[in-house]
């Protein structure tokens, strides 16, 4: 068994966190309030530290500029002074704009026109057809007006065409479930891969029963 | 009351069947992984001395799948002598990179500076890995530890991101996302993403249309590159009890479906007795 008090006390600790689940206790309820409490500590020293060297520290240093962010994030508190919360909308403004700007000129390229000339690839092999009709079946299903019925049939008229969209869309009901399966699938995946590291850590690094791996 | 004793003998059991495999090793074989093979082929066919990019996005929360799969590609470059800039846009990632650091200096005779450098964590995600790619001279003038990087022979080198050979992420986030936007869309630099499984089926689209030049996935990713590097490791280790856990978890899932089909053939409790077992 370890030695150390800080492999000890991370023990209790987990082994705390993993008594919920068989049922609530107070051992549970003291960990989980510790693990709250040093989270937000965490967050609030990253947060000082991040103010300090990326405002407090340039403007000290003669760096004029780091003044506009920091006013425009000092701006963000006025939401808590009744009088003065349009004064944070500015910080908001700006916020969304930089957020906006970054995000579209990459997603335009990257997410768009590639993605679609990538789905656009020669019929040359059985999975290149399967990935046409898998799109094909998928964007169906979300054709609402088309395939919409209101009282007097179809928003086209055309039933022939409707009842198309109708057999696709069934078709790409199961192409969903088949990826949400595969989402599904690796969501265990990476849960195990959460659970696994801390059984190595209870039965490894504290009671020494797995052998250590470099 | 008999729903939670059952509760209870569902996760003893699968306790125990992910511990097994940890203490008593049954060395099952990994599947192939397409993906992983073309990040080890595009890493292994580097010139010895190019620059790569890693971008720890690690935490302890995710470090299970992450950790060991940075481990395994900082491992490859430095057997291949290359020299390697980290970064981070998360505040745990430094400690990661220092990590690196001690391996390399350790076990590889890397000299911090000139083989390797560590910049400092950026707040901001996506337009901070921008502002990287679009000048990373002015996004970083200090490494980590508050020196200039320009005392560093290491820097001297890097003029903007097109003298970089590759930049690798380990995230549980969105960064093999931003990495196409704004990396590779806008200057070509190739990209290999690590990335959580969970992340896989978005992913490895991107590495289907060629946005990525390799793609480590989840667990078993990390485990196929350290088989790939002949260095077994963390992930290796654990690739057993995941194989296991996740034959378990089929098996409940498919005697919970036999037991709902046939209650409900039986009509034993009726329509609303299944569905309430559900």
């Amino acid at each position: 068994m370890s030695n150390d008090p800080k492999i000890w006390l991370a023990a209790i600790m987990s082994l705390g966190i993993y008594s919920y689940l068989f049922k609530e206790n107070p051992f549970f309820r003291v960990c989980e309030h510790l693990y709250l409490g040093l989270s937000l500590a965490h967050l609030a020293v990253m947060g000082w530290t991040n103010v300090r060297d990326l405002g407090l520290t340039p403007l000290k240093n003669g760096q004029w500029s780091a003044l506009i962010p920091v006013v425009l994030g000092v701006l963000l508190f006025a939401r808590f002074i009744p009088g003065m919360a349009w004064l944070s909308r500015y910080s908001l403004a700006y916020l969304v704009g930089v957020a906006a700007a970054v995000t579209i000129t990459g997603v335009i390229d990257a997410g768009i026109i590639t993605q679609i000339r990538g789905a656009i690839i020669p019929l040359n092999s059985l999975n290149a057809v399967f990935t046409l009709i898998a799109n094909v079946t998928a964007i169906s299903v979300f054709f609402f007006i088309i395939g919409s019925r209101g009282e007097n049939g179809s928003v086209l008229g055309n039933k022939t065409f409707q009842k198309l969209i109708d057999k696709s869309a069934l078709v790409g009901r199961f192409i969903l479930m088949v990826s949400f399966g595969a989402v599904f699938g690796t969501t265990i995946m990476a849960r195990l891969g959460l659970f696994i590291p801390r059984l190595k850590f209870l039965f490894g690094d504290w009671i020494h029963l797995i052998p250590p791996v470099k | 009351m008999q729903q939670l004793k059952q509760t209870h003998i569902i996760w003893i059991v699968l306790t125990v069947a992910v511990l097994l495999p940890l203490i008593f090793p049954l060395k099952l074989p990994l599947g192939p992984s397409p993906e992983g093979e073309a990040a080890y082929s595009f890493i292994d066919n580097l010139p010895q001395g190019s620059i790569s990019i890693m971008v720890l996005e690690t935490a302890p929360s995710n470090e299970g799948e992450l950790w060991p799969m940075a481990l395994a590609v900082a491992r490859h470059h430095m057997e291949k002598q290359h020299r390697i800039i980290m970064a981070t846009f998360v505040p745990d990632g430094t400690m990661y990179a220092e990590k690196i650091r001690a391996l390399a200096e350790s076990d590889y005779g890397y000299v911090y500076g000139k083989d390797l450098v560590i910049l400092p964590y950026r707040a901001g995600g996506e337009t901070a890995l921008a502002s990287m790619a679009d000048n990373i001279r002015a996004a970083y003038q200090q490494d980590h530890y508050g020196t200039p990087l320009t005392d560093y022979p290491l820097w001297a080198d890097v003029k903007s991101i097109k003298d970089i050979s590759v930049i690798s992420c380990y995230t549980a986030g969105d960064d093999h996302l931003w990495l196409a936007r704004h990396v590779w869309a806008k200057y070509q630099v190739p990209c290999i993403s690590g990335n959580i499984a969970l992340s896989t089926p978005e992913a490895i689209v991107y590495f289907k249309n060629g946005q990525l030049v390799g793609l480590i996935s989840g667990v078993k990713g990390a485990a196929f590159y350290e088989q790939k590097i002949n260095m077994p490791g963390l992930a290796t280790q654990s690739m057993d009890a995941q194989s296991i856990g996740h034959l378990y978890l089929l098996l409940l899932m498919i005697g919970g479906n036999i037991v709902y089909w046939k209650q409900k053939k039986d009509g034993k409790n009726g329509k609303q007795g299944a569905k309430k077992n559900v």
